[in-house]
């Protein structure tokens, strides 16, 4: 019924597209760099090096996936006004594989960068702490859940608008996403129906409580990780419906 | 275009939306929300979630900030507070950045400094007894030229006091405190007594003789003071009923003094395990002691073998197997 075989193309030359990229080695190896770095912190912080360089691995995760799911937005664009994949475009379901190759692509992209970096900065915590951050591992997963949201996002802002428009936009939202909690606390109703519907970032945030030794269950981050794919489902839907109206001509 | 596709997606599309909203209430839910409340600070709006991962470069340059201050004046004063209530901001669970902050503007603002500590205090999130430790601190030294500052210092030291790990002096501290307000020396020696026994019957038993276990009494040193303290105040309560004593004429009040002199007496043995002790000084004497070791007041003599005049610290004499009374 559904062909998959045009997705899967544009899911692998998107990724190896993207994974041919220099530079993304580059960023992940002065990534580890700068959170081992952290160890030389230690009269900077007064003695803060440990959480220093833990939260500073949670931050450079984000900004590693936020980069590599941001890429979405340009790839898309590249493609539309390079004419690529025209011929698919034009095919019934065309798009709608079209944009979830994409998605998909890229997703991949994400999902290895931040396993790559999950990994260097778990060796480096090893040699610091003395003994592995389990913990962090719920950094790195909720990071990812949120990251494929941004994906999600890009692939949708990139259905309809340029590149710069449509990463600045993904950027936008992901600020704003951060910044919910508020409407929860709000008595109004309304504040807590816009929780719920508009893309909540908070909600997969736990780099703060990690890093405080707080501790968050593993079946919270879980739901958050459902929570982002969930989301995602939506926004892809949305874009295909968004994307099916656009004039390619 | 079919309109195959938008169809589907729409359905998908609200399915989806139904599901992350019903999950977002239980996410929000599952959190602790005063960890939540905790995590996000509440005022650190737009920092995406690297507010913890700023927080330490706001840290480092405070600490340069307060490097290169010689002495902080009230104007610089009014700098570190606004930086440190942005760290704070940032990362409200970094308590050294509480307690730094609140050491560095103690002496010229103690209002702005007490203002930071309930900031920590309020979150209820940090376990440590430094920050109310510090607040009575400084709600003591600097502001005790209003009496309600006196209240307030109070209320920051029985935080301390009752936090885990606190160190003895914290208690102390609380006692000295509340010996201020206290309305006369019997309230005193009543908080030296529970500070004392610590809710500990183990050791009352044991008294001053006997090793303390856990409470307040976790060093040598404490329960030295401690029992100093004791004997002092009630000997200082005894004299002062006995002068009164002396030219008391009524007889309801005459009783009301004689009682004073014999429940303070009990106080004292009791915290002594019992064993008797100086008239004069509230301190314990050993079996066969005729004058006080501490000051030579003349004191009733026991422990010694009616029959043979052996000094025994049992129940029976040594030499010939008398029973001795204690
Ligand atoms: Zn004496
Ligand atoms: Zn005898």
């Amino acid at each position: 019924m559904i062909d998959t075989a045009d997705m899967l193309t544009i899911c692998r030359t998107t990724y190896t597209r993207v994974l041919r990229t220099k530079s993304l080695y580059l960023l992940l190896a002065s990534v580890l760099c700068l959170v081992g770095a952290a160890h030389l912190y230690t009269d900077l912080t007064c003695g803060r090096q440990k959480e220093l360089m833990y939260d500073s691995g949670a931050a450079l995760i984000t900004l590693v996936g936020l980069l590599s799911g941001l890429m979405v937005t340009f790839d898309i664009a590249r493609d539309l006004r390079e004419k690529v994949a025209l011929v698919l475009l034009s095919k019934p379901l065309g798009r709608a594989h079209y944009l979830l190759g994409k998605f998909f692509g890229v997703a991949y992209l994400v999902t290895i960068n931040i396993a790559l970096v999950t990994v260097g900065i778990m060796a480096i915590l090893h040699w610091e702490f003395g003994g592995w951050k389990w913990d962090f591992l719920q950094v790195a997963l909720s990071t990812w859940g949120s990251m494929i949201m941004v994906t999600a996002l890009g692939v949708l802002f990139a259905s309809f608008l340029t590149e710069l428009p449509a990463a600045l936009l993904t950027l936008v939202v992901f600020v704003l996403g951060h910044s919910w909690e508020f409407l929860a606390r709000t008595g109004a109703g309304i504040g807590k129906i816009l929780f719920c519907v508009l893309p909540n970032f908070c909600l997969l945030d736990f780099k703060s409580e990690l890093g405080n030794t707080i501790g968050v269950s593993w079946g919270v981050v879980l739901m958050a990780v459902v929570y982002a794919l969930v989301y995602s489902i939506a926004l892809l839907s949305l874009s295909t419906i968004l994307f099916s109206k656009r004039d390619l001509a | 275009m079919t309109s195959q596709a938008p169809k589907a997606a729409v359905v998908l599309l609200i399915i989806s939306l139904v599901v992350s909203m019903m999950l977002s209430i239980k996410i929000h839910n599952g959190r602790d929300p005063v960890s939540v409340k905790t995590a996000k600070g509440g005022n650190s709006l737009f920092t995406a979630g690297f507010q913890k991962a700023l927080s330490h470069f706001a840290w480092m340059r405070l600490i340069q900030l307060r490097g290169g201050m010689d002495k902080v004046t009230p104007e610089r004063a009014d700098i570190l507070i606004k930086k440190y209530d942005n760290l704070t901001n940032l990362d409200p669970m970094f308590a050294k950045a509480y307690e730094d902050g609140a050491l560095d503007i103690g002496w010229t603002k103690p209002e702005k400094s007490l203002e930071l500590l309930d900031k920590a205090i309020e979150l209820g999130q940090i376990k440590s007894w430094r920050l109310p430790f510090t607040a009575a601190f400084i709600a003591k030294m600097r502001l005790q030229k209003d009496p309600k500052n006196l209240e307030r210092a109070i209320k920051y030291i029985e935080l301390a006091a009752n936090a885990p790990d606190r160190p003895s002096y914290v208690k102390r501290f609380e006692i000295s405190l509340k010996a201020e307000v206290a309305k006369d020396e019997t309230e005193v020696l009543d908080l030296w007594v529970k500070y004392y026994t610590g809710g500990s019957d183990r050791f009352v038993e044991m008294g001053g003789r006997g090793m303390g276990i856990g409470g307040d009494m976790e060093d040598d040193g404490s329960r030295r003071i401690a029992l100093n303290r004791i004997s002092k105040i009630s000997a200082s309560i005894i004299n002062a009923a006995q002068t009164q004593l002396q030219g008391e004429k009524d007889p309801s009040k005459r009783q009301a003094l004689e009682k004073r002199v014999s429940d303070t007496r009990k106080i004292a043995s009791q915290v002594y395990g019992g064993s008797r002790i100086c008239p004069k000084c509230f301190k314990p004497y050993q079996a066969g002691d005729r004058f006080c070791p501490n000051d030579g007041q003349s004191v009733t003599p026991y422990g010694i073998c009616s029959k043979c005049g052996e000094v025994t610290r049992g129940a029976f004499c040594q030499k010939c197997s008398t029973p001795v009374a204690k």
